[in-house]
């Protein structure tokens, strides 16, 4: 005799399940929120370290210049003062914008679906965005670096069409992969608008 | 200013119950389930400092709980291939129920929590809202969603539930 059990059963079984009874002590709790801003706070910092040292390397090079720089060095210089300018830029935007930082409270109890299109689209302006904010602010001191050797140094022609190659596909590859990530997350997004449109 | 740790205190054993059932329904790891667990009850904490009483206690408890779960769900799926599905998808999805002649409860819950955790967040929180007996418009004030489209997606998945859980059986007879 088979005996599966209907839907009705069904939520009983459900709420007749054994799970884990968990309440935290406030003590518990204030010592959580202590725990996630300090999480928070390692995050951001950790995020503004590794952008720290490649501008570092970068100032490094502008008076330590190697290879074609060195030949160039004011040239390489003004293109380096560049790249470290589009990397500030871009932590400004990090921390103006996209920081990692905890839900706040007060948004903690929207309706879900509002919350869940919303933490959506954050991210999706994020990932729209990012090419602008994370790799274009980097590419004039890139382009001058690479024009100035090529016109300084044209016995290496096919070493700059490479350079510019690579440079190009990066940047397109980027800027394919942001986009199709942004409108993943807009399909989403467009998804709930249709179901809280639905009546 | 309510006191979110006075409010935090009275959650009753009826809630904490139900939150750690929601745990489930979102979390197949014990492990992570107990992070997410202590994360929905931080998150409670947090939010008791603004809750006004502009809904009923037990509502705000599962829009939080909910949304925590939901982001949880979000993080653990970035970067992996994991496709989650609608009511809409799983309702065609085929599933083993045929091959069962006799399923006892724990079976039936286990394919139940199978079932739950490849839905889309918002689809999830509906089915768990329905499996905890809460009603139509009680599901639409946690959602946001309208209550006819909850009263359509509760249809979908008494349909769903009734053909996965009910079927094998009376082939099976």
């Amino acid at each position: 005799m088979a005996t599966n059990l209907p839907p009705d059963d069904l939520q009983k079984a459900w709420q007749g399940q054994d799970t884990e009874a968990v309440k935290l002590s406030i003590e518990e709790l204030r010592a959580k929120a202590q725990r996630y801003s300090n999480k928070v706070r390692f995050l951001n910092l950790i995020t503004y370290f590794g952008y720290a040292v490649m501008a570092g390397v970068y100032v490094w090079l502008m008076w330590h210049p190697r290879g074609m720089a060195a030949a160039l060095p004011n040239v390489a210089r003004v293109s380096m003062s560049l790249v470290v300018a589009g990397i500030c830029y871009t932590v400004y935007k990090l921390r103006k914008q996209f920081s990692a930082m905890p839900v706040p409270g007060e948004l903690l109890f929207a309706e879900c679906l509002n919350f869940y299109r919303s933490q959506l689209a954050r991210r999706r302006d994020y990932w729209r965005t990012m090419w602008w904010w994370a790799i274009a602010p980097i590419i004039p001191g890139f382009a001058l670096g690479i024009i100035a050797n090529a016109i300084n140094f044209p016995d290496r022609r096919r070493f700059h069409a490479m350079s510019i190659f690579v440079l190009l596909v990066f940047f397109y590859r980027a800027w394919n992969g942001f986009h199709r990530t942004a409108d993943g997350l807009q399909r989403k997004i467009d998804n709930l608008d249709r179901m809280a449109n639905h009546s | 200013m309510p006191d979110s740790s006075a409010l935090y205190q009275q959650l009753s054993s009826d809630h904490i119950a139900a939150l750690g059932r929601l745990a489930r329904a979102y979390e197949a790891d014990p492990e992570k389930r107990r992070d997410l667990l202590q994360d929905i009850h931080f998150g409670l904490w947090r939010s008791f400092e603004h809750f006004d009483g502009r809904c009923s206690l037990r509502t705000w408890i599962y829009r939080v709980a909910h949304n925590i779960a939901a982001t949880h769900v979000s993080r653990q799926l970035r970067g992996k291939s994991i496709r989650l599905v609608s009511l809409d998808e799983a309702e065609s999805i085929p599933h083993p129920s045929a091959s069962y002649t006799t399923v006892d409860r724990q079976q039936s819950l286990e394919r139940l929590f199978m079932l739950v955790q490849q839905l889309e967040p918002i689809d999830r929180q509906v089915i768990v809202c329905y499996l905890e007996e809460l009603d139509a418009a009680a599901i639409a004030e946690i959602t946001g969603l309208s209550a006819p489209n909850v009263a359509t997606k509760v249809h979908r998945i008494k349909n769903i539930l009734a053909r996965r859980f009910h079927e094998g059986g009376q082939h099976g007879d």
